[in-house]
């Protein structure tokens, strides 16, 4: 599986949502039940799935999809 | 039931690890109040676990005294006998801004703090069955600070640990809890060549094979090494190899550098026949289900033979390493597949009890089973304390599954409290004859105020030499005592206990009703000793 659908399968799960309900264009608006903590659980299990660390500073601005796929690549 | 999770950080991120518990969050900071105040949720009756996950860094730093928190947390523990409260210890990072100084730290190093507090825990938890420590150094050492904690998230969301920090106390917590419920495998069924040594003695031959005190060799030896302590918890070894047994044996009796011996195996097949068949007869020698077994071989094809053909053992997969063969045994193997919290006397003594039986079941061969019933000299003791034996008479209620008259399970703290009810009676049942100490095989629980037996059990392994008699004869002379005129027992299928299921009608009981699920209720009038005789075949 590539990058792209493993982190769309990994915000699904944490969000208790299925697979197809997200996509590249979801947003932390978007999708429900994005709040702040499903926030801060989808970066940490980011970082074990990927190996890569999010910092502090830029874990705010990540607040879509493909914000965080972006991240990861230029992490990457 | 839930369990509620009280910590001084952010905890929520376990619910993701830990998916198979209902767990529910205190707000983080208020675990004192939830200790103290009896209105709030950690009292509550549908709360049947208190998980406490206190960052020890934090606690130093406020300048917490252990004693004092442990004391709070004891006393919670003795307000709710019925409830489980796990509690992690509190590590604390032994570097500070005063660097190499830190060690002269007058009100006490950081080390020391931490030393302090787990002594404390230790002790208080020794003396309480429904207390359980888990040490976090556990996690801390294999993974580190800087893998264990998230700084990003700790400032962003009071998030202390990362994601893998979390799984890893996931995975503690999970074997612990296992490991409380006596969920441990009996059985460690070991491959020879490959896995006990290196190389094949078949083809390379007694001199050829490697088991040395450096290099490839060393591998092995320290596996065996950390098998023996594996079995002085009361793990039974067992031997599958497809060998000449005359070459394995001149292995285990002349090679210097083996650390097991033949006698430390509770069952031994070494010949080429097919290990399924080799599994099947150990468990059937040693009187245990399939179930039981774990599975230790370095070839992939008899690893899958095994899973293909009897699902029920355990086999796990060998590492990819040579060289992380020890640890991987240790974290893997030990851990996952024979996780122990307290280890009882019974667990210590196993082992040798296991020889006893091979020389009991020679004998019975020998001579026939009535005159080797009769040449046993069996003592049943009753009369033991319950209150000094609660941790094995909880592990006989999980464990025994063939003769279970009611296949109710309890844990050590229900048991213990049960012991120290008078409206109760724990009768235990231990069990002694010419081949040596058999412990305590039996359990008995009645509740007087109605003089009903709520649970007979008694170990299959002597089952047939009067020990469920004596059990049921001590629970009725209580009921009798207690001022019942007749005994109620029942029987409840589990699907495993169809060896008890004549017990009662064999023991003068007649049915009462049969009820849904197929529990059948007995009564017995205890007037006159009416089925006395029936009593004593």
């Amino acid at each position: 599986m590539n990058q792209q659908a493993r982190l769309i399968e990994l915000v699904a799960s944490a969000l208790d949502l299925p697979v197809s309900s997200v996509s590249l264009d979801s947003t932390v608006d978007s999708l429900e039940g994005w709040d702040s903590l499903a926030h801060l659980r989808i970066l940490m299990q980011v970082e074990r799935a990927f190996g890569v660390r999010v910092d502090m500073e830029a874990a705010a601005e990540l607040a879509s999809v493909r914000e965080i796929l972006d991240y990861l690549r230029a992490a990457g | 039931m839930k369990t509620l999770v009280l910590g001084n950080t952010n905890l929520a991120p376990l619910r993701d690890v830990m998916r198979e518990l209902d767990l529910e969050f205190g707000d983080y900071g208020d675990y004192r109040l939830q200790l103290h105040d009896r209105g709030a949720r950690a009292h509550a009756s549908d709360v049947e676990r208190l998980l406490l996950i206190l960052d020890g860094d934090l606690l130093f730093a406020e300048g917490q005294d252990p004693a004092e928190l442990v004391g709070e947390i004891a006393a919670f523990a003795d307000a709710h006998p019925t409830k489980q409260v796990l509690v992690t210890t509190w590590s604390v990072d032994p570097a500070s801004p005063r660097s190499y100084a830190e060690i002269w730290a007058e009100e006490g190093s950081p080390l020391e703090w931490q030393a302090r507090g787990r002594a404390e825990l230790v002790e208080a938890a020794r003396q309480r069955a429904n207390l359980l420590v888990l040490d976090m150094d556990l996690v801390v050492s294999a993974l580190g600070r800087e893998r264990l904690l998230a700084p990003n998230f700790w400032y962003l969301g009071r998030i202390r640990y990362s994601q893998i920090g979390f799984e890893r106390i996931g995975s503690h917590l999970r074997q612990l809890l296992r490991a409380a419920r006596y969920e441990s495998r009996k059985v460690l069924v070991l491959d020879l060549d490959g896995t006990l040594w290196g190389g094949t003695l078949g083809e390379e031959g007694f001199g050829g094979i490697r088991l040395s005190e450096d290099g490839e060799g060393r591998v092995y030896r320290d596996l065996q090494q950390a098998i023996l302590s594996l079995r002085q918890t009361g793990v039974l070894l067992a031997l599958s190899s497809k060998n000449d047994r005359e070459a394995v044996e001149e292995v285990f009796e002349k090679h210097p550098m083996m650390r097991l011996r033949l006698e430390d195996f509770a069952a031994l097949r070494v010949d080429w026949r097919e290990k399924d068949e080799h599994l099947r007869e150990i468990a059937a020698e040693l009187g245990l289900g399939l179930d039981s077994l774990v599975f230790l071989d370095d070839s992939p094809r008899e690893r899958a033979w095994i899973e293909a053909r009897l699902p029920e053992v355990a086999v796990p997969p060998f590492p990819e390493r040579l060289e992380e063969l020890p640890h991987w045994f240790r974290d893997q193997v030990a851990m996952g597949h024979f996780p122990r919290y307290r280890l009882t006397s019974e667990d210590r003594m196993r082992p040798k009890r296991y020889a006893a039986r091979r020389s009991r079941l020679r004998e019975e061969a020998l001579l026939g089973r009535e005159s080797f019933l009769q040449s046993l000299e069996i003592r049943i003791d009753t009369d033991l304390d319950p209150s000094r034996h609660v941790e094995r008479a909880a592990q006989l209620t999980q464990r025994t599954n063939q003769f279970n008259l009611t296949a109710r399970r309890y844990s050590a703290e229900e048991i213990s409290l049960r012991a120290r009810d008078p409206g109760w009676k724990v009768i235990l049942a231990r069990y002694e004859d010419r081949f040596g100490a058999e412990g305590i095989v039996g359990v008995a629980l009645v509740d007087l105020r109605s003089g009903e037996i709520d649970s007979l059990l008694a170990s299959c392994r002597v089952l047939g030499r009067g020990v469920e008699q004596a059990l049921l004869g001590r629970a009725e002379d209580s009921v009798r005592e207690a001022g019942h005129q007749r005994c109620v027992a029942s029987f409840r299928p589990s699907g495993r206990n169809q060896r008890a299921r004549e017990f009662l009608p064999s023991a003068g009981y007649r049915v009462l009703e049969t009820r849904a699920g197929g529990e059948i209720r007995y009564e017995r009038s205890l007037g006159q000793g009416v089925a006395e005789e029936s009593r004593h075949p």
